[in-house]
């Protein structure tokens, strides 16, 4: 018998649903019952400097030097100095210091700690190459220990199947628009609506951080390539624009070709 | 002759008696290195350091200590910028896993390690997003604006979306896109022209700075290619608990999987489905 079918997701996080979640949140919210953290000593200090083009790490020198200031900080600033004026307390001042290097700041044990923020343009993350292999494995064995169908095409046939296995009474239940609760399911048929929820929620995402495990994995070996967007030209010396590829390997050891960019053209370095 | 002949309750007793002798001493070796261990961890510390490492600080801090400080190795690229007056050396090993969400263990004679703190794998499906959550890094969790609330309010809040969610998942979606497009537009506009000959421009060949473009664009593609639902939030509640999914059938054919959220006022649905033939003729053996 031939059977048209579509599949869909639909309001997972819709505006309605969030109306009514947002009703029971605001009856628990956990913050309200927080106070306020006391400020410590040593940032009611109080601090007077001239404004002066300082660098990051300039700052944390001083701060050091005057206050004997503990500081860490989460990665290097993109901007590289900031023209800063202090007539206040310690306080305010790594309010302004954080605010002008997009930093958020707290204390822990008498150190201040630093943290990025993000959100001055240019601003990332750090991206170390050991670090990401390491993120990337574990979030792929965390996925793989579910049980669940890897081939995303496969949960609307579990959900045909399902429908298949439903008892007469079952059937006429639906069909006369009520409802009926996994919890009311036989033992297989249970088993097989969670097969088919299990891979209606994990299976797509599962092979994009495969494709990153392997991808990290084999970073040494890989390579850009550039090729020639216009096969036109009679010149010997490849011209612009370019298309750039990052060629890898996959899972089955395949050549995988990713596009970064489209149409380029190399800047000329200035003489 | 046979094993059981030499196994007489008196050799036994004789076999046992050094492993019983030396259990003690062996106790006692391991008290007096821990206790020095935590004696050196009580030394002051002073770092004037600019922007580095992690090997490089922690080499600081094991001269000054007599203790041997390391990282887990995938954890050495990492870059702070550290400056440190006279904090003993637990309290900077401390603010340093606080910076980080990370932790430390002294390990074993005179060896401390600073490690990512260690994410079981989950029991169950409805621990999965928190568990992926928990892996990433904290300063990507923070671009992300992934927020991971405390074990004690977790099963409060994880499940509640907020008005704010709306607004930070086109936010927090246009940000990694921007970051991937520029981390790409960057390394492309880096090549030099001479290096365009058709022939492969090989990892090694690159720059520092090239090669941190291209690991952007690769890892923030993935996490932009991966719904903001499960890197923010629990699972919705029919796959927290399948036994929970309400289903429906609308039109005849199309078989709804949902949780149905009814607060009295308003009505609303989340989940998924597709079209079946309900047969409703087979029975089901228990």
């Amino acid at each position: 018998m031939q059977f048209h079918k579509t599949t869909f997701f639909y309001g997972k996080y819709s505006k309605m649903a969030t109306i009514a979640f947002c009703c029971i949140a605001g009856s628990i919210n956990p913050c309200a019952a927080q106070k306020p953290a006391a400020t410590p000593a040593f940032l009611k200090q109080t601090f007077r400097a001239d404004a002066e083009k300082r660098t990051f790490a300039e700052l944390t020198v001083l701060l050091r030097e005057k206050f004997r200031v503990s500081i860490m900080t989460d990665g290097e600033p993109k901007r590289e100095n900031a023209t800063l004026e202090f007539d206040g307390n310690l306080k305010t001042a790594l309010d302004k210091i954080a605010d002008a290097f997009d930093y958020t700041w707290t204390t822990k044990s008498g150190i201040v700690l630093m943290n990025k923020r993000f959100k001055s343009k240019g601003e990332q993350p750090q991206v170390n190459l050991p670090e990401m292999r390491q993120m990337t494995k574990e979030i792929v064995d965390v996925f793989r220990s579910v049980p669940f169908n890897t081939d995303p095409k496969q949960w609307p046939l579990m959900l045909q199947n399902l429908a298949q296995s439903f008892t007469p009474e079952q059937a006429q239940m639906l069909l006369d628009g009520q409802t009926l609760q996994g919890s009311q399911l036989a033992a297989p048929q249970l088993n097989l609506l969670t097969q088919a929820i299990y891979t209606a929620t994990f299976a797509q995402p599962l092979p994009i951080w495969e494709t990153l495990f392997f991808q990290l994995e084999g970073v040494p070996n890989s390579y850009l390539l550039a090729k020639v967007r216009s096969e036109q030209s009679e010149s010997d010396v490849p011209q612009p624009p370019f298309d750039l590829f990052y060629m890898t390997r996959d899972k089955n050891g395949k050549a995988r070709s990713e596009t970064l960019a489209f149409s380029f053209a190399p800047k000329e370095e200035k003489p | 002759m046979k094993f059981s002949r030499i196994l007489t309750g008196q050799n036994l007793l004789l076999l046992m008696l050094p492993a019983c002798l030396l259990l003690p001493v062996t106790v006692l070796a391991q008290d007096k290195a821990k206790s020095q261990v935590a004696e050196r961890l009580q030394t002051k510390v002073s770092v004037t350091l600019g922007t580095v490492t992690l090997p490089a600080v922690l080499d600081t801090l094991s001269k000054q200590t007599g203790l041997t400080i390391e990282a887990e190795p995938f954890l050495r690229e990492r870059k702070v910028v550290i400056q440190l007056d006279g904090v003993t050396a637990r309290t900077a090993l401390d603010a340093l896993a606080e910076l980080h969400d990370w932790t430390w263990r002294d390990m074993d004679a005179n060896r401390v390690l600073i490690m990512r703190r260690r994410v079981r794998l989950p029991a169950e499906a409805a621990a999965l997003p928190r568990r992926i959550q928990s892996i990433i890094p904290k300063d990507i969790r923070t671009f992300l604006e992934i927020s991971l609330p405390s074990d004690d309010l977790r099963r409060y809040v994880s499940p509640i979306p907020t008005f704010d969610r709306i607004d930070a998942k086109d936010r927090v979606s246009q940000r990694t896109f921007a970051l991937v497009g520029e981390a790409r537009n960057l390394l492309a506009a880096s090549l030099k022209p001479e290096n365009l000959d058709g022939e492969p421009i090989r990892w090694k060949a690159l720059s520092a700075s090239q090669k941190e473009r291209l690991l952007t664009s690769v890892v923030f593609a993935a996490l932009w290619h991966t719904s903001f639902d499960l890197l923010h939030s629990d699972l919705p509640p029919y796959a927290a608990n399948p036994a929970s999914a309400s289903l429906q059938v609308e039109g005849g054919t199309t078989l709804h999987i949902r949780t149905i959220v009814n607060d009295g006022k308003t009505r609303s649905t989340m989940g998924f489905g597709t079209q079946v033939n309900i047969l409703g003729g087979t029975e089901v053996k228990p």
